[in-house]
């Protein structure tokens, strides 16, 4: 084919790298993403411009968007914060496209018909919509090239492997992915809802058994210092009318910080009294309230490896991350268990909670038989870690040989959307 | 998936001459400079020690490259004397990214051209290529 004009290494090809919780843009080539911003987005129901016009057709509502962390984080008076992707696939097309005209503006900065897209997609993304993908990039976005790619599949050649099994932990959900020589296994996917939003949600739950208010720093005006476990002294700052959903994300926001600065993942299943001899940590909420934390530190994240920790569910039947991991092995075939156990290769903002790969190690050599060679494998850095697929989409696109797997304007004009299927399977 | 680099005629008249002829006791195969396409970086004599083919790698690992090889394992089943064409995936744990990505991505355009390998290895550290570990790989399970 006449390839040769873009995909070279200097023809600034684009990646973006969609996750549950952030949204990452970027030129390939470069070792991280320009932009990284929530997916999710803030709007406000403008209801006055509808009601105002009798002709029915019109009366569509028009929303006003907000988008990327510094809009979004402002206390807007009937603005709902919501996501535009649902289990880690697009659900939300109008967004989607707000998305990208921002992105293009914002931090691109040049046209979007002058650079090839690489786009990563889940796993589990189903053909309707990567075929709607493929459509709006063509004909919306006029771009001359575009491909689509499994995160999963970018994680692991990132790692140096072709067959392995990808074990991502992000926001909405803990997922194992075979891969196997360059190809996903979709029917041994498995998928469990415990990560990091479970992580805050029990935040949540052990904020309101110690009676803690948890202030987001939105409705802080002031604070002065006080001592260990005395009654903050604070001023409330005046902010609009917000919805629940505004207070519910920002509040989301400071229990994370706080899964971050103080929780630990035990080394050995939880046991009381062991917890109780670790040492504690210190942590000041927004409002200067502030005192130690020791056991709760390691039993919040019990649950991600332990289940039946996890209070006021009685008799559930989620899966801890470890059995994510061996059901997944276990729906593969017999002969490739082995290799799938020797590069287990471990990505997602939700595993830099401290301890998280140590426990997994421990946790599965005791289901894995002997026999077999377990081996972890997990980005030191956090950002390789966050971005893993982001990253091997940049190096792929930049790649001088990848221009002749691109589909190409040309080659969607001739063939329509359904050219997506054979060429990025 | 690939990314898309050529595999030089080069890389499979050695692998012919490997597999029909025995000409050869490894061969090793590398990413040209320019990224595009896979050569022919070494082939290894006759009776060449398996220790010095792992030597070779090793020195891909200090330049923090990867690579592909082919040896011709020999060992014994049954006492039963046996040959087998291996391919080894050799990607490093301490490899830059980049190599890593596109050895990976590339694997199997390579493959595709090699008709005959018997056995596969995806190795990533020292332990992987141990001689005996291999060989565990070649044996036939069910005899």
């Amino acid at each position: 084919m006449s390839g040769g004009v873009y995909g070279g290494d200097e023809v600034g090809a684009l990646v973006f790298d969609i996750g549950s919780y952030s949204f990452r843009a970027g030129y390939a080539g470069e070792d991280s993403p320009k932009a990284e911003f929530p997916t999710h987005y803030g709007f406000i129901e403008d209801t006055s411009a509808a009601m105002e016009l009798d002709d029915p057709s019109n009366q569509k509502l028009e929303h006003k968007y907000y988008i990327d962390t510094n809009s979004i984080k402002v206390p807007r008076k009937g603005m709902e914060i919501q996501n535009f992707l649902k289990d880690g696939i697009i659900e939300n097309w109008d967004v989607f496209e707000k998305y990208m005209d921002y992105t293009y503006s914002r931090y691109i900065k040049s046209e979007s018909n002058m650079h090839p897209v690489l786009m990563s997609e889940s796993s589990w993304n189903v053909r309707g919509k990567r075929e709607k993908l493929t459509e709006i990039m063509f004909e919306k976005y006029n771009v001359p090239a575009f491909f689509l790619c499994k995160n999963a599949v970018l994680s692991a050649f990132a790692n140096g492997r072709a067959t392995g099994l990808v074990l991502d932990s992000g926001a909405t959900h803990t997922t194992a992915v075979p891969v196997y020589d360059g190809y996903v296994l979709s029917q041994a996917i498995v998928k469990s809802p415990l990560a990091g939003d479970f992580i805050s949600l029990e935040c949540k739950k052990l904020m309101e058994d110690k009676e803690v208010e948890v202030i987001p720093p939105y409705l802080i005006a002031s604070k002065e210092p006080v001592s260990d476990r005395q009654s903050p002294k604070w001023k409330k700052k005046e902010v609009p009318d917000v919805t629940k959903s505004f207070h519910n994300y920002m509040l989301k926001d400071v229990l994370q910080d706080f899964a971050a600065s103080v929780l630990q993942v035990s080394d050995t299943p939880y046991d009381q009294s062991n917890a109780e001899s670790m040492p504690t940590i210190h942590y000041e909420f927004p409002n200067g309230y502030n005192l130690d934390f020791g056991e709760e530190r390691f039993k919040i994240c019990e649950g991600l490896f332990d289940p039946s920790m996890i209070k006021d569910v009685p008799g559930n039947t989620m899966l801890s991350v470890g059995h994510v991991v061996t059901t997944s092995v276990g729906m593969c075939d017999i002969d490739i268990r082995p290799s799938l156990y020797s590069s287990v290769i471990v990505v997602g903002g939700n595993t830099l909670l401290n301890g998280f790969t140590d426990r997994l190690n421990r946790d599965l050599s005791s289901k894995t038989p002997p026999s077999m060679r377990l081996k972890i494998i997990s980005p030191t850095g956090s950002a390789e870690r966050r971005f893993s697929s982001w990253i091997g989409g940049s190096i792929l696109a930049s790649l001088g040989s990848f221009q002749q797997m691109w589909i190409s304007k040309q080659e969607y004009d001739e063939g329509g959307k359904t050219c997506v299927e054979r060429k990025c399977p | 998936m690939t990314s898309g680099v050529t595999v030089m005629d080069e890389c499979i008249d050695a692998f012919n001459e490997i597999k029909m002829g025995h000409q050869w006791q490894f061969i090793i195969y590398r990413l040209s400079d320019d990224l595009k396409s896979i050569v022919v970086e070494e082939k290894g004599p006759r009776r060449t020690s398996y220790d010095t083919f792992v030597d070779k790698l090793r020195e891909a690992e200090a330049k923090k490259q990867c690579r592909y090889a082919v040896f011709d394992v020999n060992y014994v089943q049954n006492d039963m004397e046996k040959k087998k064409l291996v391919f080894f995936a050799w990607s490093p744990d301490s490899a830059a990214i980049k190599q890593k990505m596109i050895y990976a991505s590339s694997l199997k355009a390579l493959k595709n051209k090699l008709r005959g390998i018997q056995v596969e290895v995806q190795c990533n550290d020292v332990e992987d290529l141990r001689h005996e570990e291999v060989i565990e790989k070649c044996k036939d399970k069910y005899q």
